[in-house]
């Protein structure tokens, strides 16, 4: 049996941007081919981590691992290894989204060959061959969103960090990118996701840490996260209010109402 | 109408301009940034200007007497007033990002037409403030060393309600391009680059046309014989109804009057019915070549040595540079410089001027060539606005972005910049070493250019994009000018000395070599500079 690799390790990482404190000593350990998600409600620090993983936001202390190679100090070997779909997509939109594809593969040096084949695989799958001449400025939000998810993965990261990665996608392709990321994790590529879609959590990611106000409430797999909670029969939404301390909220939506 | 609503909205829409700024989340502080400066700018500079024209404006004028000269800066004070307008409004909408077109909140508020018009043409006028306060003051302050006072004033009635008028047309224009432009792009394809790049081109060459003294007084003394025959010319009226009541002819004085205030709410008429009709932007789309095999190209920028990365963004930044409207200005300033350039080059010419007179007949093409050097460095990592996300988390290295930034911006004029030498010698016919001199100091200016604007460029870049892309922050712009203006004068001052026999005793290929020494310090440094504020960059975006 093969020893399991550590994927991404962070040790009492902490982060503060002026006098907000977005994450606190974190400390998170994800092994290799895991699908892991980041649940918490806004500003609770799940995109800073993802971007202190990416080597986006240097941490103020802590230690950051990504496949043994330390993110502070080789930030460019990461980056080798990862594709990222930030919150929403940035895209040269004076570029069609065939040219877009082209660069990146091009920054990535991918052959000619594997080039072609990649990117004529991707338009495939996401419906967007016939749309791939076009100027991105004249896509909507969901063809944007398939661009930036096609431009991480053509490189075959070993890591893919998707911060929100379903948002506005279609029902099919949102299904496209839910099952290529079992499909990639059963290659071996480790998957780092965030979403405030609790079923989505529930069915795609194999472990789940629940953040709040910069730190982890909470970490396991969905199953687990029910029995420590002591709510086995729960859905995942009602441990999550419970866990955040946003449960009481039917007083809020009354108080709304009026 | 909600006049209060018009007011407030008109200090959004100029406080979105004066905030945009790269950090997020964090309204500017200190006085500079505040939108009172503009203001407060207007405020002073208008008597200043009034009592500098009152007491120095003789002194400008060679020949000319200071009354016949403010009769002619009274009459042509609306038209020049409504071309500011124009001009400036024109500058601002192409200096738009595209993709921000469709997504103002203002689309979908119940806001009328008409306050939407009249707010977005007050905020315009504020940032006209400062020019206007400089340009009455000049008025009044000559009308009064004239004893004109009366027609001074009545000038600068005038000259509000043709700018008013000059504003009501770009709100027609902005109008029209929500909705028609969208399907011109769609039918275009193409075609469209190449066209509204010429657009832009024209409307640029008017713009320094306008704003250039000399041209102005050709202009100004060839209609002043005949501008009564221009009746038929509606943004005339004003400068008649000026002119009539010179010549107190009262009743023209009127007719021409309440003309031009029913041309004025005609126009803003227009501005609401079309705002009216064509109120949300269609976002645009260009489909370039119709849907076949994708085929990866072999580059010829690989053969060139350089690296599949750095081809895949001299490629990306050219694209750019022909397909981004707000791009095209960095085109059209140096061309449209080099075209003035032709005219006083036609005029000044003289066979029997000394070599160095003949030379600074060239400085236009020049200043066109390093200018466009200058400013694509100057904006290259601005330019780069939400999308540098992408240089930040590719596996790309500072130097494959600088050597990129510089290729694509030290290309096009490098080439120009052949030919304008090759022209040089075959107008002055110059000596040897006399051509080795001002070849090595021509191109010693020209890699300057690129170097320091990048250096400059990438230490203050301006990431906004909303609701004007400007890609580089006033200091970087000044510090760049500066910077600028020091290095090229070490550069050209051996060859300058030299022609000045100063430095006759050394030999004259001794010039360039110092000039040469100067530029590889100067870009070595600049180099350095840019490679570290990249690194600072990328590490902390």
């Amino acid at each position: 049996m093969s020893k399991t690799q550590t994927a991404v390790k962070l040790e009492n990482v902490s982060k503060s941007f002026g006098t907000i404190q977005a994450v606190q000593n974190l400390d998170l350990q994800i092994d290799d081919g895991t699908v892991f998600g980041f649940l918490g409600p806004n500003g609770s620090g799940k995109s800073t981590t993802m971007k202190m993983i990416m080597g986006l936001l240097k941490a103020d202390s802590g230690d950051l691992n990504v496949y043994g190679t330390d993110v502070s100090r080789n930030p460019w070997e990461v980056k080798k290894l990862v594709g990222y779909v930030p919150e929403s997509p940035r895209l040269y939109e004076f570029l069609t989204g065939l040219e877009y594809l082209d660069f990146i593969a091009d920054v990535y040096g991918l052959a000619a060959e594997t080039k072609k084949t990649r990117i004529e695989e991707y338009l495939d799958a996401f419906e967007l061959e016939n749309r791939e001449n076009e100027m991105i400025s004249g896509y909507s939000h969901g063809m944007k969103q398939k661009i930036a998810i096609i431009a991480a993965l053509l490189h075959k990261p070993k890591l893919l960090i998707l911060d929100e990665p379903l948002s506005g996608l279609d029902p099919k392709s949102a299904r496209i990118v839910k099952d290529l990321i079992h499909k990639l994790a059963g290659e071996g590529v480790t998957t780092i996701m965030s979403t405030h879609v609790l079923e989505i959590a529930d069915a795609v990611c194999d472990r789940i840490a629940i953040m709040y106000q910069g730190s982890k409430l909470a970490e396991g797999k969905p199953a687990e996260l029910r029995k420590e909670s002591r709510m086995p029969d729960s859905t995942l939404e009602e441990i999550f209010l419970k866990l955040t301390g946003t449960s009481d909220i039917k007083d809020i939506v009354e108080a709304l109402g009026k | 109408m909600n006049f209060k609503l018009i007011l407030h909205m008109a200090k959004i829409l100029a406080l979105s301009s004066v905030r945009a700024k790269r950090t997020k989340g964090s309204v500017p502080t200190g006085f500079a940034k505040s939108p009172l400066v503009n203001i407060l700018v207007a405020v002073i500079a208008f008597p200043v200007a009034a009592f500098l024209a009152n007491r120095f404006v003789g002194a400008f004028l060679e020949g000319m007497s200071v009354s016949v000269f403010f009769v002619q800066v009274a009459i042509f004070l609306p038209s020049f007033m409504m071309l500011a307008a124009i001009m400036y409004g024109l500058l601002f909408e192409f200096s738009q990002s595209s993709s921000a077109g469709s997504s103002d909140a203002i689309n979908w508020l119940p806001i009328r037409a008409v306050e939407f018009v009249l707010a977005s043409v007050l905020s315009m006028i504020y940032f006209l403030a400062p020019i206007l306060a400089v340009v009455f003051g000049v008025t009044l302050g000559i009308s009064l060393s004239v004893n004109m006072v009366n027609i001074g004033l009545l000038s600068l009635v005038f000259g509000v309600l043709g700018m008013f008028m000059g504003a009501f047309l770009i709100e027609i224009v902005r109008a029209i391009t929500n909705r028609v432009s969208a399907s011109f792009y769609k039918r275009s394809g193409r075609t469209t680059v190449a066209i509204r790049m010429l657009v832009f081109l024209v409307v640029m060459v008017a713009f320094i046309l306008v704003s250039n003294v000399n041209f102005l007084f050709t202009i100004l003394q060839h209609f002043m014989g005949g501008i009564e025959s221009a009746w038929f010319i509606p943004i005339l009226w004003p400068s008649l109804a000026i002119m009539n009541y010179m010549n107190t002819a009262t009743l023209q004085v009127i007719l021409y009057s309440v003309s031009s205030l029913g041309l004025a709410i005609a126009f803003l008429w227009a501005g609401v019915k079309l705002r009216e009709t064509y109120w949300v932007p269609a976002p645009f789309s260009i489909k370039l070549k119709p849907s076949k095999s994708y085929t990866p190209k072999r580059g010829f920028l690989g053969s060139l040595g350089f690296t599949a990365a750095e081809s895949a963004l001299i490629k990306k930044d050219l694209r750019g540079l022909t397909r981004r409207k707000e791009m095209i200005i960095w085109i059209a300033i140096p061309v449209a410089i080099s075209l003035i350039s032709l005219f006083s080059f036609q005029t000044s010419w003289e066979t029997n001027a000394s070599t160095i007179e003949q030379l600074a007949l060239f400085w236009g093409p020049l200043m066109g060539v390093l200018m466009f050097s200058f400013y694509m460095t100057l904006t290259g990592i601005g330019q780069e606005g939400s999308a540098f996300l992408n240089l930040v988390i590719t596996p790309l290295k500072e130097k494959e972005i600088v050597r990129s930034k510089l290729t694509t911006a030290l290309s096009p004029p490098f080439f120009a910049l052949i030919v304008l030498t090759a022209f040089i010698q075959v107008m002055l016919q110059l000596r040897f070493e006399a051509l080795i001199a001002v070849i090595v100091a021509l191109f010693a200016a020209l890699f300057e250019c690129a170097f320091v604007g990048l250096a400059l460029g990438s230490r203050f870049p301006d990431f906004t994009e909303v609701p004007r892309a400007r890609f580089i922050d006033q200091k970087g712009v000044l510090l760049g000018m500066l910077f600028i203006a020091v290095c090229i004068g070490v550069t050209f001052l051996p060859p300058f000395l030299y022609s000045l026999h100063i430095l006759e005793w050394f030999p004259l290929l001794a010039a360039p070599v110092l000039s040469a020494i100067a530029c590889v310090l100067i870009c070595y440094v600049g180099y350095r500079a840019t490679l570290s504020s990249l690194q600072e960059l990328i590490r902390q975006p």
